[in-house]
Order: structure tokens, then C-alpha cells, then sequence
């Protein structure tokens, strides 16, 4: 089947084709959903915002040129992620709110039981990197230190530890992509 | 090394958006970065590959609850969107806007220029009253001189009296009424100029103005 254009979905969801609008889901969803994470971190308060971003994106579709529509959708979302943040300022925190982690969505058992599979065979694609990329990874991940510290146990600077993690996850992605395909 | 270099760029923004992801940017630059997001594509783009990477080593990628879906349909695909509808909209209320803005800008200048004679033709027959009032205190001494000048007197002092009325009525249903009075008593005094004029029984018995 032929790629639909975002001209075309939205011309079809326009018309009132709920086909199109899942493949506007498919096509941004995920995305758009990080992108509100990282603003965020809550995965509660990221799942209201992108609600509230297709919504509205979607119900203003006109006024925007459809091959404009992803930056559209990026507007939209990055405008409900800080009325959400001005949501959240406002409301006192509960003591057991994370202030950074992205929490745990509550899986069920089953999920659970498969995270922990990922989690285990994640870490021995991490034994695969090179020493200085999987020193930075494990401090930051399985030992809960910041970059900032990282840094100084290396004795490198804070640049060079970014650049080494990020280059390490780019890379576990990779073997972690690779893995994952069937044979 | 050019600090324009499209590589070096790239590399300086997944490093502010993997600290800006976790949270470890100071308050100013994480508002700087912040701000970047709005508009800017490239540190949106790796702000979303931060998370994914940060995410890839809690287990994977944290995905949304698809009820989410059932509610945007539900709000979306009621009220189907078309090309025009927000400009129909838009130009609707504006023409609606418009109508009654016009109105009211109608109705505020006929109010006035309902009201503004009769609230100024009041002081100024009262005024002219006024003045003429003067000349009916003093009318008596020169009544048995001149009949024309007793006759207009008596309309003067006529018009005071009407004046006065017309300034203490506030109604406009009362103004009405009056004026219809004022003409019925203005077509007898034409059918019988005598008997009926106000003063025609006292001075000299001159012709009343209709009888002429």
C-alpha cells in the first residue's frame, strides 16, 4: 500500500475518514508523545498533553497548510506541555512525585515479566560497547548519577561524557535493533 | 573547529537535550532550550531522540495509553473540520460582530437625535418664555394702549405655561400625548377663536389671534 501524504490523510480525515486519522496517529503519535515526555517527564501529564495536542491540532487543521502540519503539531503540543507545567506549578506536589525519572506507566504483571527480559538483555548489549561509552552508560543508568559526576569520577569534561553516552545509547540501539529482528 | 559546523551543532544539541531530558540543565539554559523548542525542528528532533534513547534503557519505549485515541476521535471526528470551516467561522462571527456593532452605533445616534431636539427646544421655549414673562408682568400697564402687543402677551404667557409643562414631562409617551392635546386644542380654538382663548373675557375683548 502506497504512503499516504499528509495532504492526502488530512484531506480523507477532513471528509470524515477515521482510517485517516489512524494513520495520523501512526504516522506522529509516538513522537509527538517523547517530545512531551522530555518537556514534561510524567507520563501521566504527557498522555493528557497529547490528547489535548491532536485535539486541537487536528479541530484547527485548516487553518495551517497541510505540508506544514507536523511543525503545527509541535506547536500545538509544545504550547499544551507548558499550560501543562503552569498546571502543575500551581498544584502542590505530592511528597512520592519523581522530580526528573519518567515514571513507570503501572504495567501489569505480563509487562513487567517482559521489561525485565529487555532490562537483562539490555545490559549485555551494554558489555558490548566500547569500555569508555559503557563506563559512562552504567554510571548514569545502573549507578543513578548525573552527568555532572560522571564527569568528574572520569576526570573528563561534562561534554565529553554527554558525547560518550550519547554516542553509546546510538549505538546499543543499533545492537538492540539488530537483536530484535528475526532471523 | 567552526562552532557553525552542522556536525559540531547537532552533537551540542543532543548533549543539551539528554541533560535538559534528565533534568540536569540550570534554570537559564534549560529555559533557553525551552524556548528553542517552539519553533526550532532540530532541537526538537533531539529532544525525541533523547527520550527514546533514555527510554531504550528503562525497557523500551513508553507508548501512550490508545484509550487516548477513543477521545480525540470521539472530539474530532464529531464535528467534522473542512477547509473552511474555520474561516467560515471566523468570517461569521466577524459579519455577526459587525451587524450588531452597527446596530448599536444606529441606535446610539438615533437615541440623540430623538431626544436632543426636544430636551433643547424645552430650555429654548422656556427661554423664550422666560423672556416674554418679563414682558407679561408688565403687560397690564400697556394693555389698554395696544391690543395687538396684550394679544401676543397672552401667547407668550401661553407659551410659558406650555413650556413649563413640557419641561417637567420625562416620558416620551407623555410628550406625545401633549403634543396630540396641544393640536386638538389648536383646531377649537380655530372652530371657536373667542369662547375659548384663555384671556378673552378680560381687557378690552380685542379679537383673538385665530379670529383674524
Amino acid at each position: 500500500m502506497a504512503i499516504l501524504s499528509d495532504r492526502q490523510l488530512l484531506v480523507s480525515f477532513r471528509q470524515g475518514d477515521a482510517c485517516a486519522l489512524e494513520a495520523l496517529f501512526e504516522r506522529y503519535e509516538s513522537a509527538v508523545f517523547q517530545f512531551l515526555m522530555g518537556i514534561l517527564r510524567d507520563h501521566h501529564h504527557a498522555e493528557d498533553a497529547l490528547q489535548e495536542t491532536f485535539i486541537k491540532a487536528l479541530r484547527d487543521s485548516g487553518t495551517v497548510a497541510p505540508e506544514r502540519f507536523r511543525g503545527w503539531l509541535f506547536t500545538v503540543a509544545y504550547r499544551e506541555a507548558l499550560l501543562e507545567k503552569r498546571r502543575r506549578k500551581l498544584r502542590p506536589r505530592s511528597a512520592d512525585e519523581p522530580a526528573v525519572a519518567f515514571p513507570d506507566p503501572s504495567p501489569s504483571g505480563e509487562d513487567l515479566a517482559e521489561q525485565r527480559d529487555q532490562a537483562r538483555r539490555l545490559r549485555e548489549l551494554v558489555g558490548q560497547l566500547p569500555s569508555h561509552q559503557r563506563a559512562v552508560i552504567e554510571a548514569r543508568i545502573y549507578e543513578g548519577k548525573r552527568y555532572r559526576e560522571i564527569a568528574a569520577d572520569l576526570g573528563c569534561p561534562i561534554n565529553t561524557a554527554l558525547a560518550r553516552m550519547h554516542e553509546g545509547l546510538k549505538r546499543l540501539r543499533l545492537l538492540w535493533e539488530g537483536a530484535r529482528e528475526p532471523a | 573547529m567552526n562552532p557553525h559546523d552542522p556536525h559540531r551543532r547537532s552533537t551540542g544539541l543532543a548533549q543539551k537535550a539528554l541533560l535538559y531530558a534528565g533534568g540536569e540543565l540550570d534554570a537559564a539554559a534549560a529555559h533557553a532550550f525551552e524556548s528553542r523548542l517552539a519553533h526550532d525542528p532540530l532541537s526538537q528532533d533531539a529532544l525525541i531522540e533523547a527520550v527514546q534513547l533514555s527510554q531504550l534503557l528503562m525497557g523500551g519505549p513508553l507508548r501512550p495509553d490508545p484509550a487516548y485515541r477513543d477521545r480525540v476521535r470521539s472530539a474530532v471526528l464529531s464535528t467534522p473540520a473542512s477547509d473552511e470551516r474555520p474561516r467560515a467561522r471566523f468570517f461569521r462571527r466577524a459579519a455577526t460582530l459587525t451587524i450588531a456593532c452597527g446596530l448599536l452605533l444606529a441606535a446610539a445616534l438615533a437615541l440623540p437625535s430623538d431626544r436632543a431636539p426636544r430636551r433643547s427646544s424645552a430650555p429654548l421655549v422656556v427661554q423664550q418664555a422666560a423672556s416674554s414673562s418679563s414682558l407679561a408682568h408688565a403687560a397690564p400697564t400697556h394693555r389698554s394702549e395696544d391690543n395687538s402687543q396684550s394679544s401676543a402677551l397672552e401667547d407668550e404667557g401661553e407659551k410659558l405655561e406650555t413650556a413649563l409643562e413640557w419641561a417637567e414631562m420625562a416620558d416620551c409617551g407623555e410628550h406625545l400625548q401633549r403634543t396630540w392635546d396641544e393640536e386638538l386644542r389648536r383646531k377649537a380654538r380655530h372652530r371657536w377663536p373667542v369662547s375659548h382663548e384663555p384671556f378673552a373675557g378680560e381687557g378690552t375683548g380685542a379679537p383673538a389671534r385665530g379670529a383674524e
